[in-house]
């Protein structure tokens, strides 16, 4: 009688919690992480790669409707915002001078979205602003007031100078778990902090959001150099002179029987 | 091999900076031309920013001048006196350029104002070259010097007459520190040490000799690219030190060898081709101000 007891007890219980875990599914989280924290540029950089991987975990014991396909992953990575000048030329006595348009205070220096899917197919426009997701919306939530054409404009220089990516490497969800990408680093790149944004999508609808941050530093000689010009550029413009002279000094020396 | 630049911010093959260098260090050895009318636009060719190629090239200069000024001043070549006004001149002339340069960056128009100097510049001096060297084809055969130094009238008039023993010269210093002036503007804008245009008018318009007229205006060039890297260093920060040593190892073997490459053919006869060679990167500068541009539209970092 006793277990008979406990054991409607129990199943009860397991009742009452699969019930409760159906009306409030957990959604799905992502595991990720990258294969590099740090980019160091030194004297040799030539452009960089870094690999971000990850998985979906499913956070329902049971099978439940959220833990179902279709799936789909979008990675944002974003360099740190710099102040920009944006001109336009202008054709003036015969030939072409740069005209001020804006001043524009945080454009990202680098930009670079890869998915399952492009963008504008997993989310439609109005969700990417409420998302927060996009190279337009990255370039706007800094400055107020841009016009749409400006965007475009900002967005194509972006794109020719190998700072803006979008849609590069089409990303491929391995057992609607797995995913790995591949971030393709310029050479002009700017030091700090670059965020990366992977999203978890399904049906228009981010469900997870993790957020990394790889670092890009300047090392050895690149480093203090970088220093020195700009934090003592006293001392830099000495050392320069000091530099070029003594290597003068030295051909002259070596030079002079010869000829 | 790449080499990323800390200042310039591009990573560009060694080898690219090296040999360019070196050709342009043969030719100024071959010629007894400065290199820096001719190094910078190609800096810009390859896509180094001009702010940054105009400032590496002043300290590059500075290197290359000096150990052509100590062999100078050994063989007592150097007018000490007048070189001193054309200096004094000069560091005007590069604190005014400086500025202006500073000025024009804000603006966003110094990569106009650069390639624009540079078309006058090239064009003027290619010109000159071009019918020099035809002249001297022509005349050679009859043996005939075309050169003549004379003085100008109205540079005796000036006043503040000094003596210049070297030079062996009582006149005015107000011209001397006109042309350093002039020079040392050109020196900061355009990152040229502006030989071309100063031993022409120590010949023409002081009328100093021959002799000494070398060795002065390297004299003059090492502190004026001095003073122009120095302020170029704190004012706009856009000094490479690794792209000039790089320009400077290039340059400075180069030129050994132009020298005696000089002696054994006949420059004169070459002459020729470096004018067609600076007509040809004036007519492409030109080109880059008047064709429509294929990006209407440029994003300038606001440092």
């Amino acid at each position: 009688m006793k277990l008979l007891f406990k054991l409607i007890i129990i199943l009860l219980f397991y009742n009452l919690s699969f019930i409760s875990s159906y009306a409030s599914e957990i959604p799905p989280s992502l595991v990720t992480d990258l294969s590099k924290k740090v980019i160091s540029i030194n004297v040799n950089f030539s452009g960089s790669k870094f690999h971000i991987f990850g998985a979906i975990k499913k956070n329902n014991p049971q099978i439940s409707s959220i833990d179902q396909p279709p799936f789909d992953i979008l990675i944002e990575v974003i360099g740190p915002p710099i102040a920009m000048n944006l001109f336009q030329k202008e054709k003036k006595y015969g030939f072409w001078i740069n005209r001020k348009i804006d001043n524009l205070k945080n454009v990202p220096s680098f930009y670079s979205i890869s998915g399952t899917k492009p963008l504008d197919i997993l989310l439609p426009k109005n969700f990417q602003t409420f998302y927060d997701i996009g190279l337009i919306k990255q370039i706007n939530s800094n400055n107020q007031k841009i016009d749409d054409k400006l965007i475009d404009q900002i967005v194509f220089i972006g794109k020719n100078k190998k700072q803006y990516n979008e849609n590069n490497t089409p990303i491929t969800l391995l057992e609607n778990t797995l995913f790995s990408n591949e971030i393709d680093f310029p050479t002009n790149l700017q030091e700090g902090n670059y965020k990366v944004k992977i999203h978890l999508i399904r049906f228009q609808k981010v469900l997870a959001t993790k957020q990394d941050i790889i670092y890009v530093k300047k090392i050895g000689i690149q480093n203090w150099i970088n220093y020195l010009a700009f934090q003592e550029p006293q001392l830099y413009g000495i050392m320069s002179i000091l530099i070029a002279i003594s290597f003068g000094f030295v051909a002259s020396l070596v030079f002079r029987k010869k000829i | 091999m790449q080499i990323y630049l800390p200042i310039a911010e591009i990573s560009v093959n060694i080898l690219l900076l090296i040999g360019l260098g070196g050709i342009v260090g043969i030719l100024s050895g071959m010629f007894g031309v400065g290199g820096g009318f001719l190094m910078t636009p190609l800096l810009f060719f390859i896509g180094i920013p001009p702010a940054v190629a105009v400032a590496s090239e002043a300290n590059q200069i500075l290197g290359a001048s000096f150990s052509g000024a100590i062999a100078h001043f050994r063989r007592k070549n150097v007018d000490i006196k007048m070189g001193c006004l054309l200096i004094l001149g000069g560091i005007l002339g590069s604190i005014f350029g400086v500025e202006l340069f500073r000025i024009f960056k804000n603006l966003g128009q110094l990569e106009l104002i650069i390639k624009f100097c540079y078309v006058l510049f090239l064009g003027i001096i290619g010109m000159i070259m071009f019918f020099e060297s035809i002249r001297a084809l022509s005349y050679e055969s009859k043996n005939i010097k075309i050169r003549k130094t004379r003085h100008h009238s109205w540079v005796q008039g000036l006043p503040l007459k000094m003596r210049f023993r070297t030079s062996n010269l009582y006149i005015s210093s107000i011209p001397a520190i006109f042309i350093g002036f002039f020079v040392g503007i050109l020196a900061s804008i355009m990152g040229i040490g502006g030989g071309f245009i100063i031993v022409p008018a120590m010949i023409y318009i002081l009328g100093m000799p021959t002799k000494v007229v070398v060795g002065t205006s390297l004299f003059q060039i090492i502190f004026v690219t001095g003073v122009t890297t120095y302020l170029h260093a704190v004012k706009n920060f856009s000094v490479d030190i690794i792209l000039s040593l790089l320009l400077l190892v290039g340059g400075v073997i180069g030129a050994q060898f132009g020298v005696r490459i000089g002696i054994k053919l006949k420059a004169e006869q070459l002459r020729i081709l470096l004018a067609i060679l600076v007509l040809a990167m004036c007519l492409k500068i030109t080109l880059e101000l008047f064709i429509t541009p294929i990006e209407i539209f440029t994003l300038v970092r606001d440092l």
